[in-house]
């Protein structure tokens, strides 16, 4: 099986990315010498070139983590990603005009890839999404181009929000901010695509540039990556002046090339690759067969779901807003409080839902941006896996849990918030909380803060972040412990999602070993008064000999 | 270590293989085969990998360890694998994964 295909038709040349082996496309060195091979060579007649993926749901999710995890030293990016650049730069000087249709996951290297062709048309349904990984999900900078090229084409703010911010954009947000010229519906959308590819061939589509910027946004930029704990300092303060620079005018793909090397061979980098796996572990036992089937979705007073819900309906699942008058089993109700014939209580506010519900979940921090839903399984193992499914394909994470009382994501918040609680109430200030947090690598907590005036100037409270530190250790060895997961990637996701528990540490129950648990018992005079007494019997229990949740 | 216990490593390895990859496989898979050139296996796919051996083992199992130790893709091998995972586990582990098979 190749992965990419080719086809002309009219003086179009149809390129349809299908990476073999995966259920997205992962744009390694295959997919890469054949794009170059088949640009070298065009059939002839070819006056214009559309990029695409015959992949449902996925335009290109990434070039692969393997290339990452091999760079060790100077010149290791450039050998190991050689072939790709290559690629890229064959798409970037073809003589005809190149357009990128985006259907599903535009990720990372994916956008860089877009962002070689002259145009970008995307599909407005719920997968197409376009996010960068590398600064947000790795800690490194990328390598094929986005710190020059975003810059220049959606302007230094959008490309600041989008690499360094970790910002998500749908296909409409992706129109406004300027990085796709088009967006067409799905329905008609291999028509549309063509009409626009058309009318690039015939030249009556301009393509667009931004130039100059407003100085404020980079200082602005600037001031906040300032604030980040030190990993993401570093990589998002390179990103920034490479951008800026590039806003203005300079070329430095080279130096990005560089700047890559330099953050993906650092061992915070490292782990954040490594928390990709516990990350896709944790999704491979979501998605496992769900046993109660549904034909369509009925919404009940969840504006903020039915807008994310809403684009996965046109193709795949017919959508109400409305509740419906009768319980039907092929229909699946959602609603944000209980009410009759309600399959599912799924709250997005402060407060989960009650145990009334037959089926309850949790998105505890979705009004903040994360996109993630716990799932209460314990009373309908089989439907809670269909809500899992359904939640999945409108681009939500989720984790299907068994709580005994409280929710895993609310345990995990009190057991961030609790020493911080005691902290306060022993006189500790504000300016030791924020630099405790930053410390432990912590940059968005589930809490509210006064801002700092100087962030670099702010100390770290040693002994609370040690606090911190044993608070959630202790909690994720209890919540395994008694079963609330079936696996540790579940309880690391909903740490990272809820706690926004490091990156830079891989991830919370690999963080969590006996070799952790010794140190921090050694500790145990300081920390006591900061947390409850389980906390440092659970650890001293796990320092005795207690098993790593991962080998 | 016990020569039986590398060749019970292997065996894990080339079984999760079998049930995980998603490309043609050879008829025999030798410890020299290439996980990414040869077998075909990009990152998701060591996912997939890392659950098929996960129920084999038993335990929870991340292979960032072992990438990270390769020079390039290219140098990861069935055979580097199977080695990366006799000495990941203990030996008090190991015998009862070894026992388990």
């Amino acid at each position: 099986m190749e992965p990419l295909s080719a086809r002309s038709d009219e003086g179009l040349l149809w390129l349809s990315l299908d990476t073999p082996g995966s259920d997205v496309n992962v744009f390694d060195l295959r997919a890469a010498t054949a794009l170059e091979q088949v640009l070298g060579d065009l059939p002839g007649g070819t006056e214009a070139i559309v990029l695409t993926s015959t992949k449902p749901g996925s335009f290109v999710n990434g070039v692969g983590l393997m290339m990452a995890g091999a760079v060790k030293q100077r010149g290791d990016v450039a050998r190991l990603t050689e072939p790709v650049r290559r690629a890229y730069r064959a798409l970037r000087e073809a003589r005809v005009p190149t357009i990128a249709a985006i259907r599903g996951n535009c990720f990372g290297c994916g956008v860089e890839l877009a962002l070689q062709c002259r145009y970008r048309v995307a599909v407005d349904d719920g997968p197409t999404s376009f996010y960068m990984t590398e600064i947000a999900d790795y800690l490194f900078v990328p390598c094929f181009g986005a710190t020059q090229d975003l810059p220049r084409v959606v302007g230094l703010d959008a490309a600041i929000r989008l690499l360094v911010g970790g910002e998500r954009w749908s296909a409409r947000d992706a129109a406004r901010g300027g990085l796709v010229d088009r967006v067409v519906a799905p329905r008609g959308s291999d028509e549309a695509i063509r009409a626009f590819a058309m009318d690039a061939r015939a030249g009556r589509v301009p393509s667009r540039v931004v130039v100059g910027f407003d100085p404020h946004v980079a200082e602005r930029a600037r001031v906040t990556a300032a604030s980040l704990p030190e990993p993401q300092r570093a990589v998002s303060e390179r990103a920034i002046d490479l951008m800026v620079r590039a806003a203005a005018g300079e070329r430095a793909y080279e130096e990005e090339i560089v700047a890559a090397e330099e953050s993906v061979s650092r061992p915070v980098s490292k782990a954040a690759q490594g928390f990709f796996f516990v990350r896709q572990i944790a999704a491979a036992r979501e998605r496992r067969a769900s046993t109660t089937r549904v034909s369509s979705l009925v919404l009940a007073g969840l504006p903020m779901l039915a807008d994310l819900l809403g684009r996965i309906a046109p193709l795949e699942l017919p959508i109400a807003v409305a509740p419906a008058t009768r319980p039907d089993p092929s229909r699946l109700l959602l609603a944000s409080s209980d009410g009759p014939g309600v399959d599912v209580v799924l709250s997005t506010g402060a407060v989960p839902p009650s145990r009334s519900a037959r089926l309850r979940a949790w998105a505890p921090r979705l009004a903040a941006g994360a996109r993630f839903v716990e799932i209460d399984a314990e009373a309908r193992p089989g439907l809670a896996a269909t809500l899992a499914q359904v939640l999945q394909r409108a681009g939500l994470e989720t984790a299907t849990t068994h709580p005994r009382d409280r929710f895993v994501s609310e345990r995990l918040t009190t057991a961030l918030l609790d020493p911080i609680d005691r902290h306060l109430e022993r006189g500790g200030t504000f300016a030791s909380v924020r630099g405790a947090l930053r410390s432990l690598g912590i940059a968005r907590p589930p809490l509210s803060l006064p801002p700092a005036k100087r962030p670099e100037l702010e100390l770290g409270d040693a002994v609370l972040e040690s606090a911190l530190a044993a608070s959630l250790v202790a909690m994720a060895l209890d919540v395994l412990a008694r079963g609330e997961v079936a696996h540790p990637a579940t309880l690391d996701v909903i740490a990272r999602h809820v706690v926004d528990f490091p990156l830079a540490a891989r991830s919370l129950t690999s963080f969590a070993t006996a070799e952790r648990a010794r140190v921090l018992v050694e500790r145990h005079a300081e920390i006591a008064p900061l947390v409850e007494p389980w906390v440092l019997e659970r650890l001293a229990e796990h320092a005795r000999g207690g098993r790593d949740a991962w080998s | 270590m016990h020569p039986s216990t590398d060749a019970a490593a292997l065996s894990v390895v080339v079984d999760a293989i079998r049930a995980s990859a998603r490309h043609t496989l050879p008829t025999r898979i030798e410890p020299s085969h290439r996980i990414v050139d040869d077998l075909g296996y990009d990152s998701l796919g060591i996912v997939n990998l890392s659950v098929a051996l996960e129920e084999r083992i038993g335990r929870p199992i991340l292979l960032d360890g072992w990438i990270g130790g390769a020079a390039s893709p290219s140098a990861l091998t069935v055979g580097s694998l199977a080695q990366w995972i006799a000495d990941a586990i203990s030996d008090e582990d190991r015998g009862a994964a070894v026992g388990a098979l």
